[in-house]
């Protein structure tokens, strides 16, 4: 593994303790240039991770809570007349932000929602006829309360699908809780966690520069293509895997691939990073995880990766 | 796992598949009772509107087995009614629509499915035509597709209808060469005849009855000539005789039943001797749920599964041994110059001078043939002076003659004296027996319209009466009066005789065929119907070994079997087509084929299951069970694989090398003792 990217995994390790496999699920993420969506219930650790990652990342970061009442506006930014100058000037809303952290993205409205997702699409944002654009790398954490919690508007499918990925901590068990507590009541290895930035913006271009150019053979596309396709020729699956969600599998791979330092995709990389970008795609606005398990789990249970 | 997907009731599958078994239900109008097609409807409402979500519930269980009981207990007080076949048809068309109502489950789509495939087999009880068995194929493709939705629904419409279709242009050939040599085994199980509104000719023929069959384009029966065609005032189409008056009507007569039913007992078939010239033909009959057959007097069996159907009866009227259920065909042989007097004279004579039991009816007709009886002493003088009245009385052929209720025969021949063929053939049978000549009407068909060379359509609107009159030694001559009052009904069919009169004024077929365009589409479709019913349905044991006789010349067990086989070996080279295209596309290449094999001897060797694990995850997983110098091997073999598969640019040689280590590593495994 590249050593400052294990250096990095290994310092968020700390700050978040027990959940190797989300975090690193979460750079993936980062490092195939695509958005996370975290779901979970309050206090699990999502604003941490999200803090721990800017500040690993050496990224600007800030944090937008979303309320019923939030408007675009005030997230986007607003145009003020200036009288001394005559002239209206751009006051950039938090969205401007390498790293923005969307707090509980369904408790804004659905028009406030879509605001924030048509800045990850598009990388900009139109104001009055004048299109800012955002800063790269630009990455959006977003949070959110399980649908069943009351006051929430849950994303819409179309809406879903701009996530690459949508993990979930859960519960740490309980030695990494120890540790956690440990952590607090111990000055000395607090020290640890303040951060510094182990690795540069610039560094990071780089890198997501490379995970695309990480090889996939024909069997490997050939395999992400019967999974796909078993979620559209099967009436099980009520929301067939879209073309957008094959590329964000391969891409996925591709940074999973990259980020266990080899420059090919294996089945395994798909299968690692394949629970966390289908599911949310998969499962549209049911948000509720049902007894008999995840969609994702059964594709994956379903095809044979090394089939002709 | 348990199925998450949209309900039932909200897929494009269901209500496809409820509109097919509502327009299944509507195609068996008449068999169905008309409260049992209103259920019908009404579930593919209830369907449709569950669609587009006005009313999402599916009502309960208890309110579709209340529904069911009641309709069970007005279906079994109908079915004293109806017979026992249609309150079995009525039994699965409600079943099939209860079920729609309360189709919420896979299951339920299924069993409809299945119920649809079994009401299109019952169909084809009530319906052969060529239109319709085309309209049961779309119906069945709809289903089809409709299930094929089911599976995936995140396919398009066309993308389903475009397989279902190549599926089944793929199946036909197949299906084909069944057809052709499946032995047709006699059916184990016979449809009991069905009681169903009678239209056509019947047992009793009073003047006006004929009049109303010429408001009926209906198809009675095809002719297909091998040979000579007879001339169009030849055509005499014999299907009952007549032979008992009543002074209003023509019934059979209860004697000649008698004597019927006496020489079926003593198997005593008759048996004329036959000379002169003859036609052959065969014909294929619309069923009517009758025992007559049609055919040219005198007409004979023309080959031996005809005999075996036919019974011929001493008035030269033909009988198949069962109701005409469905379309049968037959082969006769007719000879139009056959002498007529072979039959038990004295019996025929005092059959066909019976006259109706009250001498009130009618006195002027007796009155006058009185006075012609004594005028004319010899049969053919008498007959020709009827005759002749009609002619110079100035007779006029009508279809739509003025009723007479009372004196029938007296109101026809001095009040009115306008009428139809029975009008005339009634008369004039009566007027001869009054005259002492033994005489009766026949009723049948005349004409037929030329369908292509060599083959005649006969339509009901050709019903025609005519009579027969003994004339000592030259036995039964036949007498057409109409012929003598209206020659064009006889040489050019009843549209000619009476186009003045707007033939079939309420008829839109003969209206339409007024229009060029669509009478060449009536007559195509005519074809077609005829070549479908005579090569198709007509093909029977007797045709199929016909066919056997034709490929094989001599027909014998050995070359049978031959050929029963070849043709199942033309069937698996169809099927290999189909298929093997499709499994090259999936064959396996050597590398991964001897990964396999390795995978396999070492799931031999540790009992651990690859389960659709990655190469190296496997390798891992197995690492520790192997023993020390396999698991070197096996991970070596991992390695080289992942290179082969995943790494850019692999080598043809290092392929090669690939399989080799692969051989080597399971001869190794499979030498050492399992773990």
């Amino acid at each position: 593994m590249h050593t400052a990217l294990s250096q990095a995994i290994e310092t968020l390790n700390q700050h978040i303790l027990g959940k190797p496999h989300q975090l690193k699920l979460a750079v993936t993420c980062l490092l195939a240039d695509g958005h996370l969506l975290i779901e979970d219930l309050p206090g699990m650790g999502k604003t941490t991770l999200s803090h721990a990652l800017a500040n690993v990342f050496g990224l600007g970061f800030s944090r937008i809570q979303f309320t019923s009442d939030l408007l675009p506006a005030d997230m986007l930014g607003v145009n003020i007349y200036n009288t001394q100058q005559q002239r209206f000037e751009f006051h950039s809303g938090p969205i401007f932000s390498e790293v923005v952290l969307a707090d509980e993205i369904n408790r804004a409205s659905p028009k406030t929602q879509s605001a924030l997702l048509e800045a990850m699409e598009e990388n900009q944002v139109s104001i009055d006829g004048t299109t800012h654009t955002l800063p790269t790398p630009f990455f959006v954490i977003a949070t959110q309360n399980p649908a069943y919690q009351a006051g929430t508007y849950p994303l819409p499918e179309s809406q879903l699908d701009r996530f690459l990925m949508r993990i979930s901590l859960g519960y740490p068990d309980t030695e990494a809780e120890k540790a956690m507590l440990r952590q607090q009541t111990n000055t000395e290895t607090k020290q640890v966690s303040d951060n510094k930035a182990i690795i540069s913006p610039a560094q990071l271009t780089d890198w997501q520069h490379s995970v695309q150019h990480i090889h996939a053979s024909e069997p490997i596309l050939d395999y992400l293509l019967r999974l796909v396709q078993r979620s559209r020729d099967h009436a099980e699956f009520p929301y067939p895997l879209s073309p957008r969600a094959t590329k964000a599998l391969l891409r996925g791979a591709q940074a999973w691939a990259f980020l266990h330092n080899r420059d090919f995709v294996l089945p395994e990389d798909i299968q690692a990073v394949f629970t966390s970008i289908a599911e949310h795609r998969l499962r549209g606005s049911q948000t509720d995880y049902r007894e008999d398990g995840l969609l994702s789990q059964r594709i994956l249970d379903l095809t044979d990766p090394l089939a002709a | 796992m348990q199925q998450i997907d949209k309900p039932i009731r909200n897929q494009t599958a269901s209500l496809l598949m409820a509109c097919v078994f509502c327009i299944l239900s509507i195609s068996l109008f008449e068999p169905l009772l008309f409260w049992v097609l209103l259920i019908a409807i009404c579930a593919t409402v209830m369907r449709v509107v569950m669609y587009i979500g006005w009313y999402q519930p599916v009502p309960s269980p208890r309110t579709i087995n209340l529904l069911g009981l009641l309709c069970c207990v007005c279906l079994v007080w109908f079915s004293f009614s109806i017979g026992l076949l249609l309150t079995m048809v009525n039994l699965l068309i409600l079943a099939g629509a209860l079920k729609l109502m309360l189709l919420d489950s896979p299951r339920d789509l299924f069993h409809l499915f299945c119920t649809s495939l079994f009401v299109i087999g019952i169909g084809f009880t009530f319906h052969q035509s060529f239109i319709m068995t085309l309209f049961y194929g779309l119906l069945t493709i709809a289903l089809l597709v409709a299930l094929a939705r089911y599976f995936t629904p995140s396919q398009s419409l066309p993308w389903h209808t475009k397989r279902i279709l190549t599926m089944g242009l793929q199946a036909l050939p197949i299906a084909i060469l069944l057809f052709l040599i499946v032995p047709k085994l006699p059916p184990l199980w016979k449809m009991p005849v069905a009681k169903s509104t009678e239209t056509g000719l019947t047992d009793t023929v009073s003047p006006g009855d004929i009049a109303s069959l010429t408001q009926s384009s209906e198809l009675i029966f095809r002719a297909t000539f091998e040979g000579p065609v007879p001339d169009p005032h030849e055509r005499y189409w014999r299907a009952i005789t007549l032979e008992h008056f009543d002074g209003k009507q023509w019934t059979v007569s209860p004697l000649r039943k008698q004597a019927r039913q006496q020489y079926r007992l003593l198997n005593y078939e008759f048996n004329p001797k036959l000379s002169g010239s003859w036609w052959q033909y065969e014909v294929i009959a619309q069923p009517t749920n009758k025992h007559w057959l049609y055919g040219i007097d005198i007409a004979v069996p023309a080959d031996h599964a005809s005999d075996e159907m036919i019974w011929r009866g001493a008035d030269y009227q033909i009988l198949s041994e069962s109701p005409l259920s469905t379309r049968r065909a037959y082969r006769l042989r007719s000879y139009p110059n056959a002498d007529m007097s072979q039959t038990l004279e004295s019996l025929d004579q005092r059959v066909n001078l019976q006259q109706p039991a009250t001498t009130t009816l009618n006195p002027l007709t007796q009155q006058w043939a009185a006075e012609i009886a004594m005028r004319h002493p010899t049969v053919a003088a008498r007959i020709q002076a009827v005759l002749n009245y009609f002619v110079a009385k100035g007779f006029t052929y009508t279809l739509t003659p003025p009723a007479m209720p009372d004196q029938p025969v007296d109101d026809f021949l001095f009040t009115h004296q306008q009428g139809f063929c029975s009008h005339y053939a009634s008369a004039m049978a009566y007027a001869l027996r009054l005259m002492d000549i033994p005489a009766r009407m026949v009723a049948g068909y005349h004409g037929g319209e030329t369908l292509q060379p060599g083959v005649l359509s006969v339509y009901q609107y050709d019903a025609h009466a005519w009579i027969e009159a003994w004339m000592g030694d030259r036995g039964w001559v036949r007498f057409d009066p109409t012929a003598v009052i209206a020659p064009q009904r006889i040489q050019f069919g009843i549209q000619q005789a009476v186009e003045e009169e707007a033939f079939l004024a309420n008829n839109q077929l003969a209206r339409l065929k007024q229009l060029p365009f669509l009478a060449d589409l009536q007559i195509l479709y005519s074809l077609m119907d005829y070549q479908w019913s005579r090569w198709v349905l007509g093909f029977d044991a007797q045709r199929q070994q016909n066919l056997l006789a034709l490929l094989l010349g001599k027909v014998t067990g050995e070359k049978v079997t031959y050929l029963v086989l070849a043709i199942f070996g033309l069937i698996g080279l169809l099927l290999a087509l189909y298929f093997i295209p499709h499994w090259r596309k999936q064959r396996v290449a050597p590398v991964q084929q001897w990964y396999h094999k390795a995978v396999a001897a070492v799931t031999r060797c540790t009992g651990q299951v690859r389960a659709n694990r990655g190469p190296e995850a496997f390798a891992n997983a197995v690492q520790s069970h192997l023993p020390a110098s396999a698991s070197a091997q096996f991970s070596a073999l991992s390695e080289q694989y992942i290179q082969l598969q995943y790494k850019p640019k692999p080598q043809q040689h290092e392929e090669k090398a690939f399989v080799r280590h692969c051989r080597a590593f399971i001869r190794q495994i499979s030498r050492q003792p399992a773990a």
